[in-house]
């Protein structure tokens, strides 16, 4: 049975054949690119501030900052 | 303390560990860190980030690779997706003591479902047993209240028992993991020997000791105890209030009597205007959109719960393979926040499992509540994370963690011992 027999208008039938075309690409490397991709650009935020409080002074060693060791 | 974190991890890898400067409870994960942060000559903070997102997009892969084999690809793939980003949206991006457990755990949990799957090929199922063993000393060396991972395998051995199945195989794949574990615990007593802490490790007993008999402030397991129990009866409450709400909505969109093109909108423009609202409401009170993630990120954990249980009442004869992994990403998410003095909204850094499997689980079951006659018209899956998505951007991108923002001035202000010609780690 042809697809326009099984009642599928053109357009259905078009994204139908694009979804499965691009299901191939479902793989556990498109997802590690796009989840890297997605959170990209929240890895910058803040950057403009002074970070973090890691200091090493060649005396002392490192110094655990605000008592938090 | 998150803002010694990177202090603690360049500590841990330096030449001479010296346990005055470091944390022997999460020791395993600061040296990881520290490690990575070597790796470049000079540390920075968005190396740190580069390095927590690699661990991100890696426990995506590891989950999708899990998920893609009971459902289909399209769901998987959008579902681990989305969850990734609502997970982490108070996230501090780096690799810490709960992002490298948590990717020691998506590992194991991927460990789990080799076992599951090639259990009837022996040699194969040798090996990830082996390797599942291997992997729980790291995992409990990474934070040591991890070691509560051994209720896994009690839950799952009592679930064989309840489901009437033979326990023989299951016995056998506890000896080798056993094995497993032995070896992996005289390999890591030797590193241990081997970086000079091995004779120290009793101040992890001094501490756990110490928490239990109240001598530590911040982490006095009584006052930890009763905070759980009170978050956790703000988490029932929510869940279920939130959960009403979901079925109040849904019955409404099928009273209205719309184009289904359109029915999908409102539940988007509810969570829009929701939202809005919060935002307009943040003008007055600042904290505000900080103080609703936490919230929002803790009621998750009741509403996997909901969705589990729906799930097995509605697929009595459920797969016992996803039973397996339903039971084991639970515990593995509710033992996740023991020990942290926030409350237990950590919880969202054992979600990676468990949170997409619950949401395709319960769009299985979703068709099978038509027999309590709610034949609902939309499609469950969608909604959620469609309404998921939006929260997660909203609070990704108002994420106000002290640790993503950076410190602040007057946090250095505090600071006695910042001298002039330090060395402070920069952005990049």
């Amino acid at each position: 049975m042809k697809w326009h027999e099984a009642g599928y208008s053109c357009s259905q039938m078009a994204k139908f054949n694009i979804i499965k075309k691009l299901e191939i690409y479902l793989n556990i490397y498109s997802v590690f690119l796009l989840s890297f991709l997605f959170h990209l650009p929240l890895i910058f935020q803040g950057l403009d501030v002074i970070d973090e409080g890691y200091h090493h002074n060649s005396s002392d060693g490192f110094v655990c900052l605000r008592g938090g060791c | 303390m998150r803002d010694t974190i990177i202090t603690h991890q360049m500590a841990s890898f330096a030449s001479e560990v010296d346990v005055e400067h470091v944390s022997l409870m999460y020791f395993l994960s600061d040296f990881a860190g520290g490690f990575w942060l070597n790796l470049i000559s000079k540390p920075c903070l968005l190396w740190a980030r580069i390095g927590g997102l690699l661990l991100i997009s890696i426990n995506s892969s590891t989950i999708f690779s899990i998920l893609s084999i009971y459902f289909e690809r399209r769901k998987a793939f959008a579902a681990v997706l989305i969850t990734a980003l609502f997970i982490t949206m108070r996230s501090g991006y780096i690799i810490d003591y709960y992002s490298f457990p948590a990717f020691l755990l998506c590992l194991q949990l991927w460990l789990l479902n080799q076992i599951i799957q090639h259990s009837r090929d022996q040699a194969k199922m040798k090996l990830f047993s082996f390797l599942l063993g291997l992997l729980t000393v790291p995992i409990i060396l990474s934070r040591i209240s991890l070691i509560l991972l051994f209720l896994v395998p009690i839950a799952l051995f009592v679930y064989y028992n309840f489901s009437n199945r033979d326990l023989s195989r299951a016995i056998q794949i506890s000896k080798i993991a056993s094995i497993g574990f032995a070896s992996s615990a005289i390999l890591f007593g030797i590193f241990y020997w081997y970086l000079g802490i091995l004779s120290s490790i009793r101040i992890i007993f001094h501490t756990i000791g110490g928490s239990a008999l109240g001598q530590t402030e911040s982490h006095n397991m009584v006052n930890l105890i009763e905070l759980y129990l009170r978050c956790y009866g703000e988490v029932v409450i929510g869940s279920i209030v939130l959960f009403g709400g979901f079925f109040v909505l849904m019955k409404f969109i099928n009273s209205l009597k719309i184009s289904e093109d359109y029915e999908q909108l409102i539940p988007i423009l509810i969570t829009i205007f929701v939202l809005f609202l919060i935002q307009i409401c943040s003008i007055y009170i600042p904290e505000l959109a900080h103080s609703l993630a936490y919230p929002l990120l803790s009621v998750s954990i009741g509403l996997v719960v909901i969705f589990v249980r729906i799930f097995f009442i509605f697929n009595r004869e459920a797969n016992f393979k996803l039973a397996l992994l339903l039971i084991s990403g639970t515990i593995t998410m509710l033992i996740n926040p023991i020990g942290s003095n926030t409350g237990i909204f950590k919880s969202s850094y054992g979600m990676w499992l468990i949170l997409p499997l619950s949401l395709l689980c319960l769009d299985k079951a979703w068709d099978r509540l038509d027999c309590i006659s709610c034949n609902f018209r939309l499609s469950f899956l969608k909604t959620a994370l469609t309404v998921m998505l939006i929260f997660a951007l909203f609070f990704q991108f108002s994420n106000t963690n002290p640790y993503v923002i950076g410190l602040s001035p007057p946090f250095l202000r505090e600071v006695p011992s910042v001298h002039h010609g330090d060395q402070v780690l920069h952005s990049c």
